[in-house]
């Protein structure tokens, strides 16, 4: 449940409903925290003073740097970006300022404050690296795997994605390279590499710059390393998505106008960009519907892999594809009248293309029609990165929300990694009676991320029995089941032997492998020949 | 005769019964997962309370509890690596303002008990039983003799169905 509009409606719901005791409850719970003399919860950084007059301003005080608990990768992480970092920084006041409008030159000594971040961060100042919550005039800052909130002073804020890099000089504030998300309270120019975009008050815009063909080493911060090339560097990248009021993309001698819903990609070698026409949309749109390999009424998987590998080349031939076809899922989502399945069919479509583009549409669409996921899309999400798919993992972990079909996949998400909730979820879906056939799927796949996640108790049992369920099965004449068992050992004993096992997609590649081998192992004795295969 | 501390202990009870459906609302729009929500209300008290508030009316004290909801929020959800982005967060606010209006939410909660009214009754029961009882979606299924699926699909268009029966009557 990710809709802000719909979670509006659910405070709302219980303000309303909700029996007068429980409120009264928790009421009576805070006041005795506060009469014990309980603190809020990890407060350090909070500037809670009222001011001196109008309204209080709470903020983040620029406190010293603190210490924090890094687990030993991200100690190791973090010494290796302190060491690049002192090195990139002597790079970051040489490298030329002036190789793009918008970007800052070099700025000296540190100056005002132009920013200050909710947590600290990578911060490169007067040649040296730190970490700071306070940004000053002429530092730059880098978010190592973990994003970053910067608030810009009352001028909006910008919302950091991990390994990304933003300099402060005098004309504001400038990406460098990574993603980054720029909230616009006053307007706002912000650099973006070769370009600067200009945002109207209370605009929002994503924007993210990346290398153009080259690799940027694992061991190193894209940003960091970025700078340190100086002139050799690559070209970039720019990615610009408007998602709220208007918007001028600015480069050296030409300029686009942007509101929201669009989209520019252009590189630093291409020339000025161009959004397409409104003729050439409505090709791209025919040709995208040309080769849709389905209604909205038959499943993705009745498409076929040639048939989707055509449509998903077609659309990875140029980011204008994409746009287009994010145009036309939009529409669908945000039409009440609309049917669900197909919302649905867009939601499983996308999900069969492991990208950025198709990715960064799901999470669009996330926002405008939540009810189109299922439990697998969402894992599947979770899987490839989006925050807000783990977190609605863990919250259908955390409150049981839906049945154990509902849950299975999300339990298996956190158990097959040995969290404790997902394991108990686990063991009760395996200890649930099977209400064959899909309860007995059910059963094998939670018993595999029991095993996954340390527990394999429920896993033994079921190799331990297969043999003698087999021959019951077969002796009472039973023999799709036995066949159901065979294929089931078959496919899950692959599957467990997987390092990093996907449980996203899991159902669709059981049906899969079940449709593949299922003429091949019917009677008695093909079940015995493949079953005598897994001794 | 009532001694200070008490008299303290009333005021704080009072500040807590004012704001606290507000403070409690304004998290779940933000997007704070269920299992979160009671800690971080009570964080938010303590901080106002911890930082020697004082009191300028209700709409000041509300504005300066919302500031600290909202940095406490992004604080916790940056420390479970769930930081939303700054569109989800603008949107949210969006929501949030829509809300309150200029009345504090009392307009919408108005129509929602309109829209409420014309609930069928199946409807009106899943949606008592889910939030007045606060019924998980089995024990719902349980109560009325219905599949757990088919309590899912209910909510769900009783909710949608909901929400646009409060935005035409907000749009009227």
């Amino acid at each position: 449940m990710s809709d802000p509009r719909e979670r509006t409606l659910e405070q709302a719901l219980e303000r309303l409903l909700e029996d007068e005791r429980h409120a009264e409850e928790r009421a009576r719970r805070i006041v005795a925290a506060w009469e014990r003399g309980d603190e809020a919860d990890d407060l350090a950084g909070l500037d809670l003073e009222p001011g001196a007059e109008g309204q209080p301003e709470p903020g983040v005080a620029g406190e010293a740097p603190r210490g924090r608990v890094l687990s030993p990768f991200r100690r190791a992480a973090a010494a290796a970006l302190v060491a690049a970092s002192f090195a990139a920084a002597v790079w970051f006041v040489a490298r030329r300022g002036d190789d793009a409008p918008g970007v800052p030159g070099p700025a000296g000594a540190s100056g005002s404050l132009v920013a200050r971040a909710v947590t600290e961060l990578g911060v490169l100042r007067d040649g040296a690296s730190l970490r700071a919550a306070e940004v000053r005039l002429g530092d730059a800052v880098f978010t190592d795997d973990e994003p970053g909130l910067l608030d810009l002073q009352g001028r909006g804020e910008l919302s950091l994605r991990s390994r990304s890099l933003v300099a402060f000089g005098e004309q504001g504030a400038a990406l460098v390279l990574g993603e980054l998300a720029a909230d616009a309270g006053v307007p706002l120019a912000l650099g973006v590499g070769f370009a600067r975009l200009e945002l109207e008050a209370g605009g929002r815009a994503r924007v993210g710059l990346q290398p153009d063909g080259a690799a940027v080493p694992a061991d190193e911060h894209p940003g960091l390393w970025f700078q340190r090339l100086g002139d050799t560097a690559p070209p970039r990248v720019l990615r610009v998505t408007v998602s709220a009021g208007s918007a001028r993309l600015v480069g050296a001698g030409w300029h686009e106008e942007l509101t929201s819903g669009d989209v520019l990609v252009l590189s630093e070698q291409s020339p000025p960009p161009r959004a397409l026409t409104a003729a050439e949309r409505e090709a791209v749109k025919a040709r995208i519907e040309e080769l849709w390999p389905y209604s909205g009424k038959a499943p993705v998987m009745e498409a076929g892999e040639d048939a989707l590998d055509a449509l998903f080349g077609y659309l990875d031939a140029s980011p204008a594809h994409w746009d287009v076809l994010s145009e036309m899922a939009q529409a669908d989502a945000s039409d009440p009248k609309q049917r669900i399945g197909v919302k649905t069919t867009w939601v499983n479509f996308l999900c069969m293309h492991d990208g950025e583009e198709s990715t960064r549409l799901l999470r669009e669409l996330w926002l405008s029609a939540p009810d189109s996921f299922n439990a697998g899309n969402i894992v599947l999400l979770a899987e490839r990165g989006a925050f807000e798919f783990e977190r609605e993992v863990r919250d259908m972990v955390a409150t049981r929300d839906g049945t154990l079909d509902d849950l299975l996949l999300p339990a298996c998400r956190l158990g097959a990694d040995g969290d404790a909730d997902g394991l108990a979820l686990l063991d009760e879906i395996v200890a649930t009676p099977v209400d064959e056939p899909w309860g007995l799927v059910r059963t094998w796949i939670a018993a595999c991320a029991l095993a996954h996640g340390g527990a394999p108790r429920a896993w033994d049992g079921l190799q331990a029995s297969l043999e003698d369920e087999v021959e019951e099965s077969l002796d009472l004449r039973s023999s799709p089941r036995a066949a159901r068992l065979v294929l089931l050992a078959e496919f899950f004993r692959e599957h467990r032997a997987e390092e990093l096992p996907s449980y996203g997609l899991i159902e669709l590649r059981w049906l899969a492998h079940f449709r593949a081998r299922s003429a091949e192992v019917q009677s008695p004795g093909e079940i015995r020949a493949a079953l005598a295969a897994l001794r | 005769m009532e001694t200070v501390s008490s008299q303290k202990t009333r005021l704080v009870e009072a500040l807590v019964r004012e704001h606290q459906g507000a403070v409690r609302g304004y998290l779940v729009v933000l997007g704070c997962p269920g299992h979160l929500l009671d800690d971080l209300v009570q964080d938010v008290f303590l901080a106002l309370l911890r930082a020697r508030f004082e009191d300028r009316g209700p709409a000041s004290t509300a504005a300066y509890l919302r500031k600290i909801a909202r940095h406490l929020y992004l604080k916790t959800m940056q420390r479970e690596r769930r930081q939303p982005t700054a569109s989800e967060l603008a949107v949210a606010e969006e929501s949030w303002e829509e809300f309150q209006g200029s009345d504090g939410g009392d307009r919408y909660l108005s129509a929602l008990t309109e829209c409420l009214g014309r609930l069928r009754e199946r409807a009106r029961s899943v949606i008592g039983l889910r939030y007045e009882e606060r019924l998980g979606r089995e024990a719902i299924a349980a109560r009325l003799g219905i599949s757990g699926e088919g309590v899912k699909s209910i909510l769900a268009r009783t909710k949608r169905s909901l929400r646009e029966c409060v935005q035409q009557r907000l749009a009227t």
